[in-house]
């Protein structure tokens, strides 16, 4: 890269994108190039808002009193000068009129979107009759299920149940940048149908053997190759030491 | 005295045990996984508890099998297979580049989706011996294993061909393709019932033929860039054909593993897309 170009390393924390980064330091490379390994990139943001938002607010009283002489002159043209009074001379001007950017999309928005929320409100309103309707059927026909089907399946159901309720909890607390990580995890660990093949693979009928030796293969190369590449991403997260937060 | 102690223990209650155990490591290593201090150890637990299971099943098998003609012919089988295809998924995912990640996983997920079409094929070959209704369930579980798998093979092929630049990535435009996918749907119905009242092999054919269809054209009409999305989407289908197989085996440790499948679509459309 150019020298005096900044880079700025957001997962400088979990070990980094850039090479050379170090958490929590500015670091100049050797041909000028600047990178920020910052750890703490939301804590330094309000000085730069504040910042921001006093150079508005200097702006502002600039175009308020424009002979700098500390009197105000407000000039009702101006667009910005208009929508910021609220009361003049005693008289409420608040609501400002629109401003106009351009001549045509003025008065459509206000009709369309006003339709447009309630028609968004209506298919709220299905969507959650709708949904609370498929729930119940779902129920129902779990029952149903559960009910009428004869002896291991109920059993195979419980297990099924408790297993997507738990998955549920598990993955949804997953770290963003572990996602990748996780589903090469979970792609090797449902290399476990595996375990399906292994139990027909010493059957007396050669074309299942044949059959359950080519999916023990397949599931094989599944599982091996899932923890391998999980452990080869996870490997790049944490450089040298694998403690650092 | 001794008769008492290794009376219970027969080789299915110690595969029963250890498929419990596992199943409880890879919950811990999906836990382990959502945060970066234990993610390591994470893949350690799933590593042993898959060390764990596969141990207990060759077990089982070796205990069955051992003595008979096919039985040897079916260890040795095993061996190699096991042999080839772990050489081959650690080559793969040693030479892998990393911006290659996706395009890999992709193409793991077309493996589970097969194996999953072969394990409910030889559903079918086998045949046990079961009761009338045990018997429509038996053919039902086939049925949906067999379509899940299909589809989820052909699917991960697609989006493996469209993230590696094999096949162009824009959508295909088919007239009417919610109808194909609704029509797909519709036949494999009518198929699964036909099936569980008459289990033709050729019914099993067709419905293979079908899914293996419908999970092309799935994927096809999306657009490349969509496919770390659709990736995800195959991973959980992958799970799910695991569960049906479960289902089918009478194994809980496949329908366990294959369970959490649902929740993975969830978490995944909106950060997976970062490789």
């Amino acid at each position: 890269m150019k020298a005096g170009s900044v880079i700025v390393d957001m997962a400088a924390g979990q070990g980094g994108n850039v090479e050379g980064s170090v958490a929590g330091k500015r670091v100049v490379t050797d041909n000028g190039v600047v990178i920020l390994g910052y750890t703490d990139l939301p804590a330094r943001l309000p000085a730069q808002a504040s910042q921001l938002y006093g150079t508005n607010m200097v702006n502002l009283l600039k175009l308020l009193t424009p002979g700098k002489d500390g009197q105000l002159r407000i000039d009702f043209d101006d667009v910005v000068q208009r929508s910021v009074t609220v009361v003049r001379e005693g008289e409420l001007t608040w609501p400002p009129p629109p401003v106009q950017v351009s001549a045509a999309p003025v008065v459509k928005p206000d009709a369309s979107a006003a339709a447009g929320s309630s028609e968004r409100k209506e298919k709220q309103g299905l969507g959650t009759a709708g949904k609370a309707g498929l729930f119940a059927a779902g129920i129902a026909a779990l029952f149903l299920v559960s009910a009428v089907a004869p002896a291991p399946l109920p059993q195979h159901f419980t297990v099924l149940m408790l297993s997507v309720v738990v998955g549920f909890y598990v993955i949804g607390k997953v770290h963003h940048a572990l996602h990748t990580p996780l589903m090469s995890v979970t792609n090797a660990i449902s290399g476990i149908i595996v375990v399906g093949a292994l139990l027909q693979v010493t059957s007396e009928n050669p074309v299942m053997q044949v059959l359950a030796a080519v999916a023990v293969l397949l599931a094989s190369i599944n599982i091996f190759g899932g923890f391998a590449v999980t452990r080869r991403m996870l490997a790049m997260f944490s450089r040298g030491d694998g403690a650092r937060k | 005295m001794s008769d008492t102690v290794s009376g219970p223990l027969t080789a299915d209650t110690i595969a029963g045990a250890a498929y419990i155990v596992a199943a409880l490591l890879f919950i811990l290593s999906l836990a382990g996984l959502s945060k970066h201090e234990n993610a390591r150890a994470g893949v350690v637990y799933g590593i042993t508890g898959m060390v764990i299971a596969l141990a207990a099943t060759v077990w089982l098998t070796v205990q069955g099998a051992w003595g008979s003609g096919h039985g040897i012919t079916g260890l040795v089988l095993l061996l190699a297979a096991v042999v080839v295809g772990g050489a081959i998924g650690l080559w793969r995912a040693r030479v892998v580049e990393m911006t290659g990640m996706p395009e890999l996983i992709a193409l793991l997920h077309s493996f589970v989706g097969l194996a999953a079409v072969l394990v409910g094929w030889n559903g079918h070959l086998e045949a046990p011996a079961l009761s009338a209704d045990l018997m429509a369930v038996h053919h039902a579980e086939v049925f949906i294993g067999v379509f899940i798998g299909a589809v989820t093979f052909t699917g991960s092929i697609v989006a493996f061909l469209k993230l590696s630049a094999r096949m162009k990535s824009s959508p295909l435009m088919l007239p009417g393709k919610n109808a194909i996918n609704l029509g797909a749907l519709v036949v494999f119905v009518a198929l699964t019932v036909w099936y569980v009242n008459d289990s033709q092999l050729w019914l099993l054919i067709v419905v293979t033929v079908l899914a293996l269809g419908l999970g092309w054209h799935l994927v096809a009409s999306i657009g490349g860039g969509d496919m770390p999305v659709v990736v995800s989407m195959l991973n959980s289908y992958s799970g799910w054909a695991a569960a049906a197989a479960g289902f089918l085996l009478n194994n809980d440790l496949l329908i366990i593993t294959g369970a959490w499948s649902g929740p993975r679509v969830r978490t995944c459309p909106t950060s997976c897309a970062r490789p």
